[in-house]
């Protein structure tokens, strides 16, 4: 006991610390991932789905913005990218078993994408409509007689 | 007062110990400021670029987010390389908040730029945008397009000209030989250093 009063001070300090820490870590109004994550995330597996390749019932559709595709996503949930921090999108995700797939414009999807994943949200895809995305499809030739030209 | 100190310092350690995700930092934004800000799409179409690139304009800066082997093989004139994977790293701070310059990210196509885009903002910085459409854009647009009527108006014979002269540019820098395209880049960034230090 006596031990105990000699400690309060220091006990006292390691709760309010605690309490910050807790409160700052569990805080659901804060990104809770770093932003290395990001970049380690698309390096260790490929986030763009194709269309064409798509497997619909590996996965949660998730529809940004006002374009519907009813016809191909019957099932999906639409949300508005502002809606993108609401408690219940988030707790529908969060329990949610399949891989989740964003589609609609695809700025506003990388967009969600990267703040999803810094929410701590996993297993997160977009779909694409281009093949190949993120692949230059144009070859450009060097003209070498120009340059010369030019350098002169 | 020592065992107390002691109790404290090994009390914090065991504590910070236990917080998850505490290495490598995280964004300044909370999530509903940034979610506000990257509501609103920020991009520049690839003509208004091309003209950013004839006029050189100093309030603009591009950023190649591809891998540098990419970069090297081809890259729109004035721009500059961060690969997206070492966009977070600290180094790059001051690069994307510059006072008074607009940041203007591409890729090949929209979306690792605009996912740069929003890492960028995310992590405090203003006046960062897209190139819509990317790369693939550019040389579908500003490379490869051509007039095809009779009678051309002023309007369509400025843009037209506009995208001439970036398509001249483009294929006068990325003609260059390596050597030749690393003094250029040299040159840029002496000057730049020269610039932002003033004399």
């Amino acid at each position: 006991m006596k031990n105990l009063k000699e400690f309060a001070l220091v006990i006292g300090i390691l709760l309010v610390v605690a309490v910050l820490v807790f409160a700052r870590t569990f805080n659901k109004n804060r990104f809770s991932e770093s932003t290395q994550h990001i970049a380690e995330t698309l390096k260790n597996e490929p986030v763009f789905v194709e269309a064409d390749n798509l497997q619909i019932n590996d996965y949660l559709v998730v529809e940004l913005g006002e374009n519907s595709n009813k016809e191909m996503f019957p099932s999906a949930v639409k949300v508005s990218f502002e809606a993108l921090t609401d408690k219940n999108f988030r707790k529908q995700l969060e329990i949610s078993e399949k891989k989740i797939l964003l589609t609609g414009d695809e700025l506003q999807t990388a967009k969600a994408w990267v703040i999803l994943n810094q929410l701590g949200v996993g297993n997160l895809f977009i779909l694409t409509e281009k093949e190949k995305t993120e692949k230059l499809r144009y070859n450009f030739n060097p003209d070498t007689t120009k340059a010369v030209v030019y350098v002169e | 007062m020592r065992v107390k100190i002691s109790v404290l310092l090994v009390g914090l350690g065991v504590l910070l110990a236990f917080i998850p995700g505490g290495a490598g930092k995280s964004f300044r934004l909370r999530p509903s400021e940034l979610v506000g800000k990257a509501a609103v799409d920020n991009y520049f179409t690839v003509d208004e670029v091309a003209r950013f690139v004839n006029t050189e304009d100093s309030t603009v800066q591009l950023i190649d987010v591809r891998n540098a082997a990419e970069f090297r093989f081809c890259n729109i004139p004035g721009s500059v390389n961060i690969p997206f994977e070492n966009l977070t790293e600290t180094g790059w701070e001051s690069a994307l908040n510059r006072e008074n310059v607009r940041t203007i990210f591409y890729s090949n196509d929209d979306l690792l730029a605009s996912m740069a885009q929003t890492i960028a903002t995310g992590m405090g910085n203003e006046n960062v945008f897209v190139m819509k459409g990317g790369l693939n854009e550019w040389f579908q647009t500003v490379m490869f397009s051509e007039f095809s009527g009779e009678t051309i108006t002023a309007r369509e014979n400025a843009l037209f000209e506009n995208r001439f002269r970036a398509r001249a540019a483009f294929n006068q820098m990325n003609s260059l030989p390596d050597s030749l395209k690393n003094k250029y880049f040299d040159a840029k960034r002496l000057q730049r250093k020269k610039l932002d230090g003033g004399c």
